[in-house]
């Protein structure tokens, strides 16, 4: 089992998760930074005090977490079968024709080879023969802890209210108060792709928002996608409006980039933490800014301050 | 805009007259300014600047009312909550004016004199929302944002309204080809407004100033700075002081302030909203940038005020260090040895200026040399 560090490591150690805040974590990344051993660091830390978490993917399938997750000590199919973590793959179906019963033993069995027709360029990171292992075990639960997302082949400002099952989701498992917590990554492929506006997506985070303890939002922050000009596109426009909105309203911003000088053999990037408007309040505990370069490898990821060469 | 090198020959002046108009308007005392427009960005948010407007609204019992597009969790002293989000302008004016006009009849049943002087404060989180909702649905309902803003205006309302400027607009449909030669919606409001404020983080400003006074580059910071993959920069909503913990510290945050008069003559001064009141005699926590001793180094070892006795009454000794009128007198009449040795004569030498007094034990037979 690798080590991963621990949010209090990352976020300053007055920083506290409240059950009942609404606070929002904004993690951006660039290519060539994976985010995704910072949702494996959130995930672990939830998940291990038992709190309830829903992860909603729109990027990536459950096998890929799942493979994810085992190389970091994390075991998600144990979590998935308890009911403390529910996912919500936005992305296997997105653009396939809803499905109106919730019969879901038939179109998870289906969806490999689907999932291979409709969007061809995507492999998934592991073969599609395995994913029929992992299925009985979700079937076999009272209720699928898979759910799936699908807005159909074109999608309509109708066919949005798909995206209702995230919120539903969300308020079934409020219990004593507790809200549980909220992972969403891929936000930008529904203004991308599904042509949906930036503005109906940040709404419908800011929903999701009461209806979590701790939102944490996932978005490419390449300039190009945020250093707009007059001349930017639509879509760079929404997205860099999309993710500054958020940054506004963000406890901490989390970016994650590659180092300035240059490729290293032993650092992976930098993990810059700034404190957002949302922190400025009294509730919640301080993040403590700070830039820290990190390390990704088999051993886990290992993050250390500049000049200190990680040993 | 740059902000100002220090000026000495102006600073008395602005020290008295902006710094209490700054004040005035940060409290609404007097004549207060009607609409108060905030510009912020990832850099600093204009939070701890509309707390303080809140803090001391809440001194003189404003009815506070907060529109909320994108808070999820309002300051705490804020009488009433409004959630704009997802509704329309329409609605979102009658809720307001609903909300304003019944702090008056709560105000007349508590059995205060006059229930039309209850002031209102409307604070709105981001314009940016209440922007681009009137694009969206001025055209279907005929208000635009400059009529929704001049609807809320009443005598007894101030609005304090903050803008995030790094947001970028999202074109409406090319559909509405009509508001070509209509000014771009933070045009309006800066026109709009009373009073224009830019928030900047004070140790962004600090570092640019370092860097001049070296005549070096002015560093950037947040989006500027260009790096890839980075919004924003160290130091970005910290404030700036040696002695507070990071909570404190962030409360301090630098601003340029615009005042339009009626006259129509401006103000425009930089202030520095500091985390901590500067002694303990005041408590005012607003000074001038160019008071700051970090953004002026001139003044760091320079007693502010009467000469050096401040320093010496605000310490806390058991004794008095002072002088009284007649200790003072007495100092003044002795006669140092080279006074004496600049007289006609050229002095008598090094021969001890003293005169006895009544108390001295004169011995004769030591004087004898």
């Amino acid at each position: 089992m690798s080590k991963l560090p621990t949010p209090a490591e990352i976020l300053g150690q007055s920083f506290k998760f409240l059950p009942q805040e609404s606070q929002l974590l904004l993690i951006t990344s660039v290519l060539g930074t994976s985010p995704s051993w910072l949702t494996y660091t959130l995930l672990h830390n939830s998940l291990m005090n038992g709190e309830n978490v829903v992860f909603v993917s729109f990027i990536n399938e459950y096998a890929y977490f799942r493979e994810g997750g085992k190389r970091h000590g994390l075991d998600l199919p144990s979590h998935l079968k308890k009911g403390t973590l529910t996912f919500i793959d936005g992305f296997s179906k997105l653009f396939l024709p809803s499905t109106p019963t919730p019969t879901q033993s038939i179109p998870t069995a289906a969806a490999p080879s689907r999932v291979g027709g409709v969007i061809p360029s995507r492999g998934g990171p592991i073969p599609p023969r395995q994913i029929p292992q992992s299925q009985p075990q979700a079937v076999a639960t009272p209720t699928d802890p898979i759910k799936y997302i699908s807005l159909g082949p074109s999608p309509s400002p109708t066919a949005l209210r798909q995206l209702d099952v995230i919120k539903t989701t969300l308020q079934g498992l409020i219990s004593n108060g507790a809200k549980p917590k909220l992972v969403v990554e891929g936000l930008e492929v529904l203004i991308a792709a599904a042509g949906v506006d930036a503005r109906v997506v940040e709404d419908l985070v800011y929903d999701l928002r009461e209806v979590s303890s701790t939102a944490t939002i996932l978005l490419p922050s390449d300039s190009v996608l945020i250093q707009t000009s007059s001349s930017s596109t639509p879509l760079e426009l929404s997205h860099a409006n999309l993710v500054l909105s958020l940054g506004h309203a963000a406890d901490a911003i989390l970016s994650l980039r590659l180092l300035d000088t240059g490729v290293a053999k032993d650092i992976s990037g930098v993990l810059k933490i700034t404190r957002g408007a949302g922190n400025l309040g009294e509730t919640g505990g301080i993040v403590e800014e700070k830039e820290m370069l990190y390390y990704e490898s088999d051993a886990g990821v290992r993050i250390f301050a500049r000049g200190s060469g990680g040993h | 805009m740059a902000p100002p090198q220090a000026n000495a020959k102006t600073v008395q002046y602005r020290r008295t007259h902006n710094l209490l108009l700054g004040t005035r308007l940060l409290s609404q005392r007097g004549t207060p300014s009607p609409f108060t427009l905030i510009l912020d960005s990832l850099e600093q948010s204009s939070a701890p600047l509309v707390e303080e407007y809140i803090s001391r609204a809440k001194l003189l019992r404003l009815n506070i009312i907060f529109i909320s597009f994108t808070t999820l969790r309002p300051p705490k002293d804020v009488n009433k909550v409004i959630k704009a989000r997802g509704k329309s302008l329409d609605t979102l004016q009658r809720e307001l004016i609903a909300a304003t006009t019944t702090s008056a009849t709560t105000a007349a049943a508590a059995g205060q004199q006059d229930p039309t002087k209850v002031q209102n404060m409307v604070i709105i989180d981001s314009t940016n929302h209440l922007v681009s909702i009137s694009s969206e649905q001025g055209a279907k309902t005929n208000m635009s944002l400059s009529t929704f803003l001049s609807s809320i205006l009443a005598p007894s309302v101030t609005i304090i309204a903050t803008y995030h400027t790094d947001i970028p607009r999202i074109p409406s449909t090319p559909t509405t080809t009509t508001n070509a030669y209509i000014p771009s919606p933070l045009d309006l409001l800066k026109y709009l407004c009373t009073t224009l404020i830019t928030v900047y983080s004070a140790s962004h400003i600090f570092a640019q100033k370092r860097a001049l006074d070296k005549s070096l580059p002015p560093p950037s910071f947040g989006l500027d700075e260009g790096i890839e993959g980075s919004l924003t920069s160290l130091g970005s909503n910290a404030g700036w002081c040696e002695s507070c913990g990071i909570e404190e510290k962030s409360r301090g945050l630098i601003y340029e302030l615009e005042h339009r008069r009626m006259s129509g003559r401006a103000m425009s001064e930089w202030f520095c909203l500091l985390c901590h009141a500067p002694s303990k005699r005041s408590k005012e926590r607003l000074i001038l940038l160019e008071d700051h001793p970090a953004y002026n180094p001139t003044i760091a070892d320079v007693p502010s005020g009467n000469g050096g006795g401040g320093a010496v009454e605000d310490s806390d000794l058991t004794f008095s260090l002072g002088l009284t009128a007649k200790q003072k007198s007495d100092r003044e009449g002795v006669v140092l040895p080279y006074f004496d040795a600049q007289n006609e004569e050229g002095g008598t030498g090094g021969r001890i200026l003293y005169v006895p007094g009544r108390e001295d034990d004169w011995d004769d037979e030591e004087d004898e040399i």
